[in-house]
Parts: structure tokens; C-alpha cells; sequence
């Protein structure tokens, strides 16, 4: 264990946070209960290009379905048959079929669904880079301010313990925005092979020079800036990696992580996040990218049997698939108490179908919350409607809950992080949504403000 | 504040204006410093000589090393006209096996452009098709990009890297792998898909910064006053400027055999789905029933003539060569030379030069300041840590060593071509910080200074030892670790801090020296100044040995893949 003794993780610091003032977040870390339960963690799996929320939940029936259909004359999920919406309960809609997975959880009571999030109106855009951009920064609108939203939820906590060993992990060979600015992100696209060394001659069961590399390249970033920061990081990992034989894992019985087509990628990442946060390693923070839902074409509407045919729904399937196996997997650690994941994407798509079976980019869109004590089964936030004069600028799923809302409430209230005036500046919180059952830190009249 | 060393000027533009030195070429240091009597000279005298390369009659640049190397038989698609490709890879394309396998020119230009960043000395010319590559970026695996890539890298990118940017966007427009990447070949009225409209806007001319969000009609943005560039003109664009060349668009697909007609890849448009309505995109008003050829030609000119196509440009040149904040007084320099040159055969030759020559204070590309405050992207660390051990390697296709090389970089994130989304692989600093583009950067290189035994090609790759050997004496007692240290301090980076000790007294040197000087059992360290084969018990076989304990050759290479891997190394 010499290599984790030696270990220099930059405890609990971010870049550029300074300005945020010292004096208030030492306050805000204090009032944080130091009975809070710790070992609780979130899971942000950020959904890139703008998934089409509408085909995800629809309305099954009630005035909305006509006009759902009305819009959508191709590409509308059936209410019967082998590709029928999966009913959420005795609401008005339904879940897409391929989401069988995101089904059975809902009807645990372990999934909420969030109707019509997104930005502010004010701040409402329909570039996919802007709307990633803003959102991961956390400051809709504005992109200059130098940290992810997760990043400075990490500073701010008061709740990562200097013991942590992974407080955080990006499962990617690139940090995403929303932890831009965190030293000592773990950033691991796949714990294989992930080591300079490349040598196949090996002596003791290790590359050659492996150990003595690693040595030298800690000696080299020493230094106390961005660069070498990031190599110091590269390092830590590369040792964590081993010391603790990260890559030998076997799932939990019935957590069958997808292992081919377009979500074994999601399937093996998603893996290694429960790998990690069952090694009781401090894990607070964890994000997953599955991009490719930029669906301007071909979406399929569901009718074909085979799910290759459907592009929409084969990748739904996936995520679907994805999220059933991570959240079986940690409940059999008697984990999924400790998680809540979020899926997130940056904007809905336009309710009216365009030339080609596909969507263009929109704005209102639903966010997924799953969690051992998510009060699931349940929709939460206004769905805007989708009737004349109900869309925003009669194209669109209204926006009507901020997306802050959401993860702010799980920040303060299963983070266990009060100061949202850090995470979010400039958003004026008005409290949970219900999400979680009682939120101790506002139950006990702690006011954010 | 930057914790690695300042080079000499040299070291720092030809980091940052291709990938590089390399010994013994024109891209080197001791051709830089031979252009001039001072830096500001030289500077000027090799900007100039790198914005006007040699040409083949055709337009292409051409580089005679470059060509020797991409002469070799596994490259067999790059010569081909685009009817060529269309009709061997596309009409005649499979999957897989033969000559004809759909992908083979993306697989090759994949690894041409390793080939080309390494051995070329026309280094800006490879920066800026890698610009341009991403600027409008394609997945070069894409259903039509993979068998047309040749002609898209050639054709569309290269041809156009230095010369007129309308001209480069006219060719991207008429370009099959576009039209379908971004969806505009089924753009059909009335429903139109506005993708192609969408991205043209925010990505390839006016960009993002330029967009005033969701919320505002055309009415309601305000005209460019007068006087200046683009007077009368909206400031910005809104989505119905999308909505409505989107409509224009509808109807602009490209021949690719449907209901028994050609297949040829050229563009064309279908009238009977094309919106004849009347349409305004940034205040160019197109009548209803106008030619879609005029109309076309009006929008585009619009969008490429708008002076917030300019800053935005200017802006991305300036954050790929100079820093991730530039100067504004540089940016609005850049920008105001494209504008004024928008008709000009070679704007971005021009642009560039006001770029790299423009001085506008601190901050400028001529101030050494900048050193450092860009890092090597994986491509540009692994291409730049061959070119410094001057490696002898033709990456190729069905090649065993470039298989291998290939599959150790694609976990770096930054395979060529590899970027699905549009909006190209980021240049910033911070995206490439650490993680997976470090290691397996890192892990690349290490498997090309290590491939040395049973290649087909070179043998070694990397000619450590030979450079090694023809640098010291054969004698034992010259071997130490401080002076091998030394030396490959001095050649891999190009330069030292001090022209007699070079890198001597350093804390880089000392910790390279220590990966030399280090004891199998990694604790204790040998004497530095002992020549390897020269020693105590233990340190007596040569360096060109490889057995155990020691293993000296894997160590030497070793060493060297650590000065490779290093923060001054890694800094640009």
C-alpha cells in the first residue's frame, strides 16, 4: 500500500473558486449537519445532442394524445401492440417501450420523472453547444465563470472527507464541463491498460519500468498549477487503478450491464461506476456521457419489431438497460439508498415531427431522478401541454421547471450541501420539489437565502 | 503562474505553428534561427515561408519526404479523382475485404495525416487542415464521408486551407459527406430539417457568439449602423434565420442512384421539394420563385460576407494559435483583415499572416508569454514526440505496427476524424487536461520507443540507442545517468537553459537522471556520474544490453519516453 500512502491528492481545492469568497462558504460548511449520513453519491449521466423527451414520456391519453398524434403523424408511439407506451401508473402518459428497464423502476417507486425542464425562458437556446455549455457551467446564459456546477458543489460541500480517495470519477478519457475545475477529478475511461507503459516485456508481472515511471512522473508534476495538477491526477490514477485492482470486478447476480451494441460502451462505464463506489472510497460524484441523440432523422416510430430498426428506441433500450443493471447492481451492495442519479440532456426536441421522421432541436424536456430513496413512481413539474397556444412559440414543450431545481434539491438534500448560493449563483431556489422524502437541512429551517 | 521553463522563441513557434522541431529538417530550430538576425526577423521570414508552400500544379501541397512515404503500397485510394472514389468505393463499395471496401479512404487518410504532421516541413499547413477539418467537422466514418474522404481532405479542406473562405464553403455545401452528415439530403418541403441551416450558421460562419438566443424575431434585432463593416445588416441571427434557410435548403441533396436516377455523388436539387416561397435570412431578401442556384448563392454570400463570420473566425484562429482568452484589439485586427479581404483568392493566407505578425502588445503571437498557456493535444504530443526522437515509422494501413499504434492512441480521445458531434474536437486547454488524453498519449509513445524488435518496418521505430551511441564514445565511463539525462533533455526538446551545463541543475534533470540512476530495487539510486557497464555490483552490463536486472536499453528508452512525457514537454 505504499503507493496510496503516497498519493498526493489536492484535497477538497478547485481552480479560480477564490473569488467566491472564503468567509461564506466556510460558514455555509459549518452549518452542514455533522451527523449528516455520509457515503451518499450522485450519478449525472448527461445525454449529448438533445434526446427527444417527448417520445421518452408521452401522453397516452387525454386532450393531449390527439394532439400528439396530430404533430407527430409518423413517428408517435402506439398505445397498443407490441410497441405500446408502457403506462407510468393511472397519469396520462407513458413510457417509451424500449425503457422497460426505466419501467419496472418506476413501478418500484425508485424513478420520478421531472416534466418540461429546462432553462429559464429568458435564457432559452437551441444550439446544442450553448445549452451544454450553460448547463454544465450551471449558470444558464453565461459561460465565463470558470468552474462545472460539480465542481463547485464539491468545493462548497463541507461533506468530502479528507479521506476520500475517489471523491469524484468521470468515466471518459475527458473531464465533462460540469467538473471543470476539480484537481482531483478522477478522470478513467476503462481501468484495462490504463497505464504510460506500453511494453510487453514485462519483469515481476508488471511492464517494464512501470513502477519506476510512475515514480519519476510524480517527481515531474510537482509543480502547483493546471498542468501539473492534471498530471499529479494522471498519476494518482494510474496507481489507484492497481493498488486496488480496479479492473477486476464482477457485477451483482441480475445485473446484466449491456455488453454489445450501442450501449456496451454505457454498459462498461456505468460498471465502473459501481466498481468504484462499492470500494467505500469517498465516491461523491459521478458522470457518464451517451451521446447520439441528436435525432433530426429517422427516429422510427416503433412499429418494426426489431429494435435496430428503431435508432431512437434501440439507444433508449440501452440507456434503459443501463441504469436497471447499475441500480440492481448497487442494491445488492445495499447501495442504492446511498445514490441518486440523474439524466439529464440539454434540450427537448420540437413536438412537431420534421421532413424526414425525425425532430429538430427544442426546448422543454424531462429529467429522470433514480434512487433508492427518490420518491418514485410519481411525475412531478407541469407539463405545459400540447395544445394550440400551449407550446412555447408554438413549437415547443414548454420550459417550466428551471433544471436547477432539480439538482439543487438534490444537492442540499441527498449531498447534504446547504450552500446552493455556490453550486448555483444568482438562482433563487423556491425549495424541493418533493423528490426526496423530507430534506433534514430545510426541514430544520435552514434558509438558503 | 507557469511552473515549466521559457524556451528560446525558436522552440516556442514551432510548437505552436505545426508540431515540432525535428532534426535536420527545414521545421527545426537551426533553420528557424538561420532566417534572420533577430527573432522578430525570423518570425516574419518563416511565417511567410511556411504561408506560401511548395504546390504541385494541381494546387496541392506537396512535401518530397511526405511523398516517398505515402508512395508506399498500402496507400492505394489517396490519388483518386472524386468520380474514383464514388465509383470504386461507393457504387462498387462493400464492407469489408478487397480493394473496394467502402471505408478504405477514411482508413487511410486516419493515418496519412499521422504520416504528413510527422515528416512535413510545411508543419502550419498541417495545423491549419487540421483547422478546417474540425471547423467543419465531418465523423469521418460517416455512411458517405467514409468512401469520399480522399476528395473531402483533398478537395475541400486542403485545396482551400489557405486560400477564400466563401470558396471553401461553397465547397462543403456541393459536398456529399456534408449534405448527408448534417441531414440536408432529405430536407424536404414543407416540413423542412433544419440541421444543415442550423449548424452552417452557428458553426461554420456567424457562430454562437453571434446568436441572440431563442427569444427574439427578426424585427426585432437591430441593424450593423453605418459605417461600418456590414452597415444595414442584423448584428446577429435569431432562429428564424435558421428557419428560413432551412427552407432554401429543402430540396438540396446529392445523386446517389434513388429511383433509377445517376449515382454519382454530385449534388443537385430536386425542385418539386424545394419551398418556393419567399424567404429572408439576416436581412438578404429572396423574392418567391427565385432560381434556388441564386438563392443559394445570395444566402451563402451573406452568411460568409457577414462581419460576425469574421470575428468569429478570427476568434477560433487566434484560440487555436495564440491562447484560449486572445487579446480583443488581435481578434478584432484578424477580423477586420478577413472582412476587408473577403473576395481575395487568399484571405486566409492573409488572415493568418496579420495573426502571426500582427503586433497588438502583450498577449500578441509574438509574445513569448504565451509559452505554455496551450497544451499538447494527443495528436500533437505523440506527433511531436516522434518528430523529437526522429522516428522512422510510415504509419500505414494493414500494417501490424501501425494497427498497434492505432489502438493504443484511440483512448485518448482524440482518434483523427473521431469526433461525432459537430462542432469538431475542442481547442482548449482545460479539455485536454489530464486523464485518458494524457495516458494514453503517453502509452502511444512509449510503444513506439519500445517497438524494436520483429517490425515490419524500421527496426527500432525510434532510433534511441543509435542517437545514443553515435552521440557518446563507446566507452562504458561516458554513460552516466546525468549525462545521458542531459543530452536527451538537450535533443528531445530542443533546446537547454544554459549553453554549456544545458539542463544540468535542473529539478527536470534531476528527476530524469534519477530514472536512469534508479536501482532495481526502486529505492536506492546508483551514482550518477558512473558510466552505465562502468559501476558497482549490479551496473556492469552496457547500455546497449537488455537483460536482467537492469534491462539498460528498456531504461535508456524508458528515460527518454519520461522526458516525453514531461510537463516542459507537454507545455506549448
Amino acid at each position: 500500500m505504499s503507493q496510496i500512502t503516497r498519493r498526493a491528492f489536492i484535497k477538497g481545492s478547485t481552480l479560480c473558486l477564490t473569488a467566491l469568497g472564503g468567509m461564506r462558504l466556510g460558514l455555509h460548511a459549518r452549518r452542514a449537519h455533522a451527523d449528516w449520513q455520509t457515503g451518499n453519491f450522485f450519478v449525472y449521466v448527461y445525454l449529448r445532442g438533445g434526446i427527444d423527451g417527448l417520445n421518452m414520456v408521452c401522453p397516452i391519453d387525454g386532450p393531449d394524445r390527439a394532439h400528439y398524434e396530430m404533430h407527430r403523424p409518423n413517428i408517435h408511439l402506439r398505445t397498443t401492440g407490441a410497441t405500446a407506451a408502457l403506462p407510468l401508473g393511472n397519469t396520462h402518459y407513458g413510457l417509451n417501450f424500449a425503457a422497460t428497464g426505466l419501467h419496472e423502476l418506476y413501478g418500484q417507486g425508485r424513478l420520478a420523472i421531472v416534466h418540461g425542464t429546462g432553462f429559464p425562458v429568458a435564457q432559452i437556446t437551441r444550439s446544442h453547444f450553448d445549452a451544454q455549455d450553460y448547463m454544465e457551467h450551471g449558470t444558464p446564459g453565461s459561460n465565463t465563470i470558470g468552474t462545472g456546477w460539480l465542481a463547485r458543489h464539491l468545493q462548497a460541500t463541507g461533506q468530502v472527507p479528507d479521506s476520500a480517495m475517489i471523491p469524484s470519477l468521470s468515466v471518459a478519457a475527458n473531464a465533462p464541463t460540469s467538473l471543470l475545475g476539480r484537481r482531483d477529478n478522477m478522470v478513467l475511461d476503462d481501468p484495462n491498460s490504463f497505464h504510460p507503459n506500453a511494453n510487453n516485456g514485462n519483469v515481476d508481472g508488471q511492464p517494464r519500468y512501470k513502477l519506476s515511471t510512475t515514480m519519476t512522473l510524480r517527481q515531474l508534476y510537482q509543480g502547483n498549477d493546471d498542468l501539473h495538477h492534471a498530471g499529479t491526477g494522471a498519476v494518482d490514477t494510474i496507481e489507484l487503478v492497481d493498488t486496488l485492482g480496479i479492473s477486476s470486478y464482477t457485477p451483482a447476480p441480475g445485473a446484466n450491464y449491456p455488453s454489445t451494441g450501442v450501449a456496451a460502451t454505457l454498459g462498461n462505464q456505468a460498471k465502473l461506476i459501481a466498481n468504484i463506489a462499492k470500494r467505500g472510497l469517498g465516491l461523491q460524484v459521478a458522470t457518464l456521457d451517451y451521446g447520439g441523440w441528436d435525432s433530426h432523422e429517422n427516429q422510427g416510430d416503433g412499429t418494426q419489431g426489431d429494435l435496430n430498426q428503431n435508432q431512437y428506441a434501440n439507444r433508449l433500450a440501452g440507456l434503459s438497460a443501463t441504469l436497471h443493471a447499475l441500480y440492481t447492481d448497487l442494491a445488492a451492495a445495499g447501495l442504492h439508498n446511498r445514490m441518486v442519479l440523474v439524466v439529464h440532456s440539454e434540450f427537448g426536441r420540437r413536438v412537431r415531427e420534421n421532413a424526414n421522421r425525425g425532430t429538430d432541436h427544442g426546448s422543454g424536456n424531462p429529467m429522470l431522478v433514480l434512487g433508492g430513496r427518490v420518491r418514485g413512481g410519481q411525475l412531478f413539474g407541469t407539463f405545459g401541454g400540447l395544445g394550440p397556444g400551449q407550446l412555447y412559440q408554438n413549437e415547443d414543450v414548454a420550459s417550466t421547471t428551471d433544471f436547477r431545481r432539480v439538482l439543487s434539491e438534490v444537492v442540499a438534500g441527498h449531498l447534504g450541501n446547504p450552500d446552493l448560493a455556490s453550486v448555483f449563483p444568482g438562482y433563487d431556489y423556491p425549495g424541493p420539489l418533493g423528490l426526496l422524502p423530507g430534506d433534514p437541512l430545510f426541514a430544520n429551517g435552514f434558509d438558503p437565502a | 503562474m507557469r511552473q515549466v521553463l521559457t524556451p528560446p522563441f525558436a522552440v516556442y513557434v514551432l510548437n505552436r505553428l505545426g508540431y515540432g522541431p525535428r532534426r535536420g529538417t527545414p521545421f527545426s530550430v537551426e533553420a528557424f534561427n538561420a532566417l534572420g538576425a533577430n527573432d522578430d526577423a525570423r518570425l516574419t521570414a518563416f511565417v511567410d515561408q511556411q504561408l506560401n508552400p511548395s504546390t504541385n500544379p494541381a494546387g496541392d501541397v506537396t512535401d518530397p519526404d511526405v511523398a516517398a512515404r505515402l508512395a508506399h503500397e498500402n496507400y492505394t485510394t489517396l490519388g483518386k479523382t472524386f468520380e474514383q472514389l464514388w465509383q470504386d468505393h461507393e457504387v462498387n463499395g462493400n464492407p469489408s475485404g478487397g480493394p473496394y471496401t467502402r471505408d478504405l479512404p477514411i482508413r487511410e487518410i486516419e493515418r496519412a495525416v499521422f504520416v504528413r504532421a510527422t515528416y512535413s516541413r510545411w508543419g502550419l499547413f498541417e495545423q491549419m487542415a487540421d483547422f478546417w477539418h474540425n471547423h467543419f467537422n465531418i465523423y469521418g466514418y460517416d455512411r458517405y464521408a467514409a468512401p469520399t474522404w480522399v476528395s473531402w481532405d483533398r478537395d475541400v479542406i486542403r485545396r482551400n486551407a489557405l486560400g477564400n473562405f466563401r470558396s471553401m464553403l461553397q465547397a462543403t455545401f456541393d459536398s456529399p459527406a456534408m449534405l448527408y452528415y448534417l441531414d440536408n439530403y432529405i430536407n424536404r418541403a414543407p416540413s423542412f430539417n433544419e440541421n444543415y441551416a442550423r449548424e452552417i450558421i452557428e458553426l461554420h460562419t456567424l457562430g454562437s457568439i453571434n446568436y441572440l438566443g431563442a427569444n427574439l424575431q427578426q424585427h426585432e434585432v437591430p441593424d450593423i449602423p453605418a459605417g461600418q463593416p456590414g452597415a444595414g445588416w442584423p448584428v446577429g441571427y435569431v432562429d428564424a434565420d435558421v428557419y428560413e434557410l432551412a427552407r432554401a435548403f429543402t430540396g438540396w441533396t446529392f445523386h446517389r442512384g434513388a429511383s433509377g436516377g445517376p449515382n454519382t455523388g454530385v449534388a443537385y436539387m430536386i425542385p418539386a421539394q424545394h419551398d418556393i416561397g419567399q424567404k429572408n435570412v439576416l436581412g438578404q431578401f429572396v423574392a418567391a420563385n427565385t432560381p434556388y442556384a441564386t438563392e443559394h448563392q445570395l444566402f451563402l454570400d451573406r452568411l460568409a460576407y457577414h462581419p460576425g463570420t469574421a470575428r468569429h473566425i478570427a476568434l477560433k484562429l487566434a484560440r487555436r494559435f495564440v491562447s484560449d482568452a486572445p487579446p480583443q484589439e488581435l481578434v478584432d485586427h484578424v477580423a477586420n483583415v478577413f472582412w476587408q479581404n473577403r473576395m481575395a483568392p487568399d484571405q486566409i493566407r492573409l488572415t493568418l499572416r496579420a495573426l502571426l505578425l500582427h503586433d497588438a502588445g502583450p498577449g500578441s503571437f509574438r509574445d513569448i508569454g504565451n509559452f505554455g498557456n496551450k497544451v499538447k493535444k494527443p495528436f500533437e504530443a505523440v506527433v511531436g514526440a516522434l518528430r523529437a526522437v526522429s522516428a522512422d515509422f510510415t504509419i500505414r494501413r494493414d500494417d501490424s505496427e501501425s494497427n498497434s499504434f492505432m489502438d493504443r492512441f484511440r483512448r485518448s480521445g482524440h482518434r483523427p476524424f473521431d469526433w461525432r458531434p459537430p462542432d469538431g474536437f475542442p481547442d482548449d486547454r482545460n479539455y485536454w487536461l489530464g486523464g485518458g488524453a494524457f495516458v494514453h498519449a503517453w502509452r502511444t509513445v512509449d510503444w513506439v520507443l519500445d517497438e524494436n524488435t520483429g517490425s515490419n518496418q524500421g527496426d527500432p521505430l525510434a532510433p534511441v540507442l543509435a542517437i545514443t551511441q553515435n552521440e557518446f564514445s563507446n566507452s562504458p565511463a561516458e554513460h552516466t545517468p546525468n549525462k545521458l539525462a542531459n543530452f536527451w533533455l538537450r535533443r528531445a526538446l530542443g533546446w537547454a537553459p544554459d549553453p554549456v551545463n544545458g539542463w544540468a541543475g535542473t529539478p527536470l534533470h534531476t528527476a530524469i537522471r534519477d530514472f536512469m540512476a534508479r536501482n532495481t530495487d526502486t529505492v536506492s539510486l546508483f551514482n550518477p556520474d558512473v558510466g552505465i557497464g562502468n559501476g558497482p555490483s549490479g551496473n556492469t552490463a552496457g547500455l546497449g544490453t537488455d537483460g536482467s536486472p537492469n534491462y539498460w536499453h528498456s531504461r535508456l528508452r524508458g528515460m527518454v519516453g519520461c522526458i516525453l512525457f514531461s510537463p516542459q514537454f507537454m507545455a506549448r
